[in-house]
């Protein structure tokens, strides 16, 4: 509790306008991200979970500032990333970096992969000398697990899973203190990804990183968090230990993302358990009013048409934006 | 297992190869199964498992010049594998219809699906476009989509990945086909509106009573919606069983390992993920033997051979060292 968090952010916006004011409807603002605040701690994993479109991914490409913010304060290490400018942020740049998605787009297919390891490093230790670098090049490769005479060869020598490998090795050349990960492993087979889970957690462990892991799946998610956040439609929902959001959710959000999840267990009914949603996410163009969920909440009354929730502390580590937060069964 | 009454699909010793430039390739080597009236079969693997292929060679739809397709298919006692484009046409569709995993690959861009669904109808039966039409809202309405009577007018692009599901899945059901087969349809999805969809199938099987053969990769999905399962690996069907024993009492390693690798939901959160080394095989690198061997901890001499399925009828893996328990 003593420990300063990593990264603080606060009431973090980042819209998007769409259209020009020449189209149907003129331009229109897409509130992609509102108004979201959260703490990352050294040596933790904070999940970031959430629909297609919650805005998992542009909340953590904010707070690496890949994106410029709309408003609010980012705070990676005490000092404000939110307004700095490109140059101002470069030296920042070495301690947080990003794995994507997919491993076949974030590689360049005309790059050796050594080449595409040492890039950050010859950006950021120019000074450092060839030899310096491929030593550290070398190092990389193995802490990935991937050979030595990998160095040489081209992404599409590589399967999937060894290309996520690549990406993972590119992102520590520069001894990152923190990770965003941006459904690092949704793209790959589920024998291969539990691989790659596996190694992110050794390398957390050995080199103390932080991660921000954004995906969709909630089981991922689970097995890598110790704390997540539950996105919809731009905001957090709810927010809490790992263990307690999956156990006992307090959102009816949660609660129905959670049950929507299939489970590779033919024992216990999984259908018994199932609440469905109706209906899609609305658009981020226009959200609802009031609560952002009271469209398709199974417990929405009058008030939550209105009135949006803010997302308050229901203990000293849980938090959550309902104005009827489901009682849970040890501490209601 | 033969009885030709009893099954609705029999495909028996089904190979599929591709003459590449960089020589033949076997993407299907000897697959068999059956699918019974009214059942779901489902179909797990990775990618390159060889699971779309053999679908894709049983709705006659590998057109590549280049492959060769040997084996036999028969859908209610009729052999589908040599039959003409005409006869095609007349069973796929109408008595077969498929649904893929990304709905715009179904869907074309430039008509409204409420267009699309009756341009189905009118091609297998004699309803006038104004039946035809008819018949779409209410198909749209027996997938759940909200406002049917307006969405029939609409353009792919105007709705979301989920409703562009169900209007796919509309129009498969257009003819009330016996056999439906599901390439992944909900691997795009977002796990809440899976869940509508994996509902919707459901219920669909219950009023329509069609079979469903149900291709993916998610094991959790299989658990939901399957009754009996065939996983495949490397282009051959490593284990088949009912779902009951394929979660409870899996033989071939690799079911058990893959059932291992899934982080679970519930419970305890183990520590460490149990995974499979390496990487599935290449199509064009092929292991010799058993194509698991080289990532399989239980492997002895005579993995070095290629098993063949053992076991009784009901559940068989192709194993040498579990496969006969």
């Amino acid at each position: 509790m003593t420990v300063a968090p990593l990264l603080i952010a606060k009431n973090v916006s980042k819209c998007f306008t769409v259209g020009s004011r020449f189209s149907a409807g003129g331009v229109k603002v897409v509130h992609a991200v509102d108004d979201v605040s959260l703490e990352v701690r050294p040596g933790e994993t904070l999940g970031l979970v959430g629909e297609s479109g919650c805005g998992k991914s542009t909340l953590g490409r904010c707070l690496t500032r890949l994106y410029e913010v709309s408003g609010g304060e980012i705070l990676f290490e005490s000092e404000d990333i939110a307004r700095k400018t490109t140059a101002q942020l470069r030296p920042m740049r070495q301690r947080m970096q990003m794995v994507f998605q997919d491993p076949y787009a974030s590689l360049n297919p005309r790059r050796r992969v050594g080449d595409i390891i040492a890039e950050p490093l010859r950006v950021h230790h120019a000074d450092r000398g060839t030899a310096k670098i491929a030593a550290r090049v070398r190092e990389l490769i193995d802490l990935v697990g991937l050979a030595p005479d990998h160095i040489e060869r081209y992404p599409h020598e590589f399967s999937g899973g060894q290309r996520q490998r690549i990406g993972i090795a590119r992102a520590l050349a520069l001894e990152p203190k923190l990770l965003v990960l941006d459904e690092p492993v949704s793209a790959l087979d589920v024998s291969v990804q539990a691989q790659i889970v596996n190694l992110l957690a050794d390398l957390q462990e050995r080199l103390a990183l932080t991660y921000i892991f954004i995906a969709h799946d909630l089981s991922v998610v689970r097995q890598v968090s110790n704390r997540v956040a539950v996105m919809y439609l731009g905001s957090i929902v709810e927010t809490g230990d790992t263990e307690q959001v999956f156990r006992a959710p307090q959102h009816p959000y949660t609660q129905a993302l959670i049950s929507a999840v299939p489970v590779a267990d033919v024992r216990r009914d999984g259908r018994t358990a199932r609440i469905v949603l109706t209906g899609d996410v609305p658009s981020p163009i226009n959200p609802p009013s009031g609560c952002r969920f009271h469209t398709r909440c199974r417990f929405a009354q009058d008030s939550c048409k209105t009135e949006r929730p803010l997302l308050t502390a229901s203990s000293t580590v849980r938090a959550v934006a309902c104005h009827f937060p489901l009682a849970t069964p040890n501490s209601a | 297992m033969a009885d030709a009454l009893r099954n609705l699909l029999e495909v028996r010793d089904l190979h599929v190869a591709f003459r590449t430039s960089r020589g033949k390739v076997q993407a299907i080597s000897g697959v068999s199964f059956d699918v019974a009236p009214g059942e779901v079969l489902g179909v797990v693997g990775e990618s390159g498992s060889g699971k779309t292929i053999s679908l894709l060679a049983v709705m006659g739809l590998i057109t590549d010049p280049n492959a060769e397709i040997t084996g036999s298919i028969r859908f209610r006692g009729k052999e589908l594998l040599g039959a003409s484009n005409k006869e095609l046409r007349s069973i796929r569709g109408r008595e077969i219809a498929m649904i893929f995993q990304d709905p715009m690959t179904s869907l074309t861009p430039v008509y409204t699906i409420g267009w699309q669904i009756a341009e189905q109808v009118r091609a297998h039966g004699p309803e006038t476009a104004k039946q035809a039409r008819d018949r779409a809202v209410e198909l749209l309405t027996a997938v759940g989509l909200p406002n049917p009577g307006e969405a029939v007018d609409r353009y792919p692009h105007q709705l979301s990945g989920g409703m562009r599901q169900r209007a796919v899945i509309a129009m498969a059901l257009s003819c009330n086909p016996a056999l439906l087969v599901a390439d992944e349809p909900t691997t795009a999805l977002d796990v809440t509106v899976q869940a509508q969809i994996l509902d919707l199938l459901a219920r669909l099987r219950r009023d329509f009573g069609s079979a469903i053969v149900f291709i993916t990769h998610d094991m959790g999905v299989i658990a939901e919606i399957a009754d009996r399962v065939l996983v495949m690996y490397a282009g051959r069907v490593v284990e088949r069983a009912n779902k009951r024993d394929i979660f409870l009492e899996p033989r071939h390693p690799y079911t058990h390992a893959l059932l291992q690798s899934i982080p679970p939901i519930t419970g305890d959160r183990p520590r460490r993920l149990k995974s499979i080394a390496g990487t599935p095989p290449s199509l064009f690198a092929m292991p010799s033997g058993c194509a698991f061997g080289p990532r399989c901890t239980s492997r002895v001499a005579a993995c070095s051979a290629v098993p063949g399925l053992t076991g009784e009828p009901a559940h068989q893996a192709a194993c040498f060292v579990t496969g006969m328990r």
